[in-house]
């Protein structure tokens, strides 16, 4: 059984959730977070030897794209 | 020399005189450098001066991550509380990401900061990483110059 602070914590987050001020900027922030850890991942499967169509596979996207976004960053080093 | 970068030189000449001294330090620089790094202005200075120290961004980062943990570039000025609010605790993903991935691995992100609220397009990565890290940048970069005018001389 939940006891009063419990209950009040359970309502301010379900408040939370569904207030758009609060939402929108969590969407914005898991974009930037996706982003970077895209980069942090395409570097890492480049470093072990993956190509870009494997790459390509597992993020859902062409091998073009995968090698336009990546592609000159990680050629340049 | 690009106008913008004589500019910020003349900027940190005109400061080094008020100080009566005859030369440019790099101490003279990083003021200046510091005071163009504004949102609202041309990025280009900053980024001109840091070059003609023979330093880049990329450095910038990592002394930012070296001071602030492995992960401070690659999950800084994230929305911590939005987040947390969906059910997402950054702190955890951040600590599975630093175990699982050398410091050097999570500044490449240098690029891909978030805008702040009322930032338009054209700001440098260099302001992003300013408003991002405020606590450590300064004393970064400070540490960024004065190691490039070392391998310089």
């Amino acid at each position: 059984m939940l006891t009063d602070m419990e209950h009040t914590l359970d309502i301010a987050q379900s408040a939370a959730s569904a207030d758009p001020d609060v939402g929108l900027r969590a969407v914005a922030a898991m974009r930037v977070l996706t982003e970077r850890l895209e980069i942090v991942q395409v570097d890492n499967a480049r470093r072990l030897g993956w190509s870009w169509q494997d790459i390509a596979t597992r993020l859902g996207v062409t091998r073009q794209t995968v090698h336009r976004k990546h592609g000159k960053r990680i050629g340049s080093r | 020399m690009p106008g913008h970068t004589r500019s910020a030189l003349a900027r940190a000449l005109g400061h080094a005189r008020r100080l009566a001294r005859r030369n440019v330090s790099g101490e003279h620089l990083m003021t200046v450098l510091i005071s163009v790094l504004h949102p609202r202005r041309d990025p280009r200075p900053a980024r001109a001066v840091l070059h003609s120290c023979g330093a880049t961004v990329e450095d910038v980062a990592e002394e930012i991550a070296r001071r602030a943990g492995p992960g401070a570039v690659l999950f800084g000025g994230l929305d911590r509380d939005a987040l947390a609010a969906i059910g997402i605790d950054l702190d955890a993903v951040r600590a599975r990401i630093e175990s699982s991935f050398a410091p050097e691995d999570l500044t490449q992100a240098v690029h891909r900061q978030p805008r702040p609220s009322g930032l338009k397009g054209g700001a440098s990565a260099l302001v992003l990483l300013q408003r991002a890290h405020p606590d450590v940048f300064d004393d970064a970069l400070r540490a960024v110059i004065s190691q490039a005018q070392q391998r310089k001389s």
